[in-house]
């Protein structure tokens, strides 16, 4: 019976009546991807883990969902909000996250790039020659000519150009069309060549 | 980037941006708000990094002992509510109340007229959480039906009240959702049943108490 109730009356049904089968059904709903999160954010981060590091991970997300009288579980709510999947994914790769802060010391986080790409595809500035001699001028001027970019843009560049990510990763990330990407890349790297140009 | 003091997106909203579910006025307000704010694009960017979606559940089978252990994890005991009432003929009668609710009926006042004793066909309910006290003054108003006033209280900082809401939830749904203005609220024509009653701030739920109403 519990299979046939919608996540927000099964959560409901968990936390104020206290029923066992409707936490049963909801645990076998959420556990792969509970389970796929935590592997999931382990790879993204290059962590290195065992089994049981996983294993910890799952009963520990388990458990903060229902300790101190459902106190994290409490807090989903239905309307004006995500589904419950996307919501458990997010508990579980923060959980996850702060597991690998706490326990292993140090996260292996984005090196970014430094802008550095940027300058590789604008070869006809006049800095590109002696780019090691006025460096410091150089990223003030390219601050400058982003900050002049539109708010869109200014993510789409921080995601190409600092954060190394594919025009589809990028697509993905904005939930914007692959074909937009693409030709704002293009824009944007016409304003910054225009905009440093006239400096 | 500048800073901005709009106010940072809850997991929620987060979710609902990634799942793509938004409206375009509001992805526009995200970006807009990304922009200025270094804290929550890092956050954003590093969960759409980690977040799960159907096509790469590559992990395989949770390992069935595993999930024989969180099921037992259900603590046998819960799911009590805060407090049961009884809607009958003259008063509201207390079924249960938990440990830390206090419930009393107010005491008898005489009708201003015929001087008859009145005894008021109510109940008060206390509750004290970390920065609030919450009452509930529980009015029958037929054997199916009563209102709730919902008053806030604090013995600390008066802002503490401020900017709170109220929610009435019942079988996980939103009945009523209304800002505490003036430290009370009334929520009318309640029918039996089971609820909660949440009050909040912002995203955060700083006080709530479950209830049944029969």
């Amino acid at each position: 019976m519990a299979d046939n109730l919608s996540d927000s009356e099964l959560i409901s049904k968990c936390i104020f009546d206290g029923d066992k089968t409707s936490w049963e059904a909801f645990v076998k709903k959420y556990s792969r991807l509970i389970w796929n999160s935590i592997h999931k954010t382990f790879h993204a981060y290059s962590f290195s883990y065992s089994r049981e590091d996983t294993e910890d991970m799952y009963n520990s997300i388990f458990l903060a969902l229902i300790e101190r009288d459902f106190h994290k579980l409490k807090q989903y709510r239905g309307q004006n909000a995500c589904s419950v999947s996307t919501w458990l994914s997010i508990v579980a790769a923060h959980m996850t996250i702060d597991y690998m802060r706490k326990d292993k010391g140090h996260l292996n986080v984005y090196a970014g790039q430094d802008d550095r790409e940027i300058w590789d595809s604008i070869p006809d500035t006049k800095y590109r020659s002696d780019k090691f001699v006025e460096t410091k001028q150089m990223s003030e001027n390219l601050k400058k000519s982003i900050q002049s970019l539109s708010t869109r843009d200014r993510l789409i560049y921080d995601l190409l150009y600092k954060k190394g990510f594919s025009p589809e990763e990028t697509a993905e990330t904005l939930k914007l069309p692959v074909s937009i990407v693409y030709s704002r890349k293009h824009r944007i790297i016409e304003k910054i060549k225009k905009h440093i140009a006239a400096m | 980037m500048k800073t901005d003091d709009k106010k940072c997106f809850s997991e929620f909203e987060m979710g609902a941006y990634i799942e793509g579910s938004l409206s375009p006025e509001m992805k526009e307000a995200f970006e807009n708000h990304f922009a200025s704010c270094d804290h929550c694009w890092s956050e954003f960017v590093e969960l759409n990094r980690v977040i799960i979606k159907e096509s790469d559940m590559l992990a395989g089978e949770v390992p069935e002992h595993l999930i024989k252990k969180a099921v037992r994890m259900f603590p046998e005991k819960s799911g009590l509510f805060d407090i049961v009432l009884k809607l009958v003929r003259d008063s509201v009668d207390v079924v249960y109340s938990a440990h830390d609710i206090t419930a009393f009926t107010p005491l008898p006042v005489s009708g201003l007229r015929s001087g008859k004793i009145v005894r008021p066909e109510m109940i008060v309910l206390k509750k004290s959480f970390k920065d609030i006290d919450v009452q509930l003054d529980i009015e029958k108003v037929n054997e199916n039906i009563c209102n709730i006033r919902v008053s806030v209280d604090t013995l600390k900082n008066r802002d503490l009240i401020k900017g709170l809401r109220v929610e009435l939830i019942s079988e996980g749904r939103e009945l009523v959702s209304v800002p505490v203005e003036g430290g009370e609220t009334i929520l009318e024509d309640i029918k039996t049943g089971r609820y909660a009653i949440k009050i909040s701030r912002k995203w955060e739920i700083v006080g709530q108490i479950s209830l049944k109403l029969e």
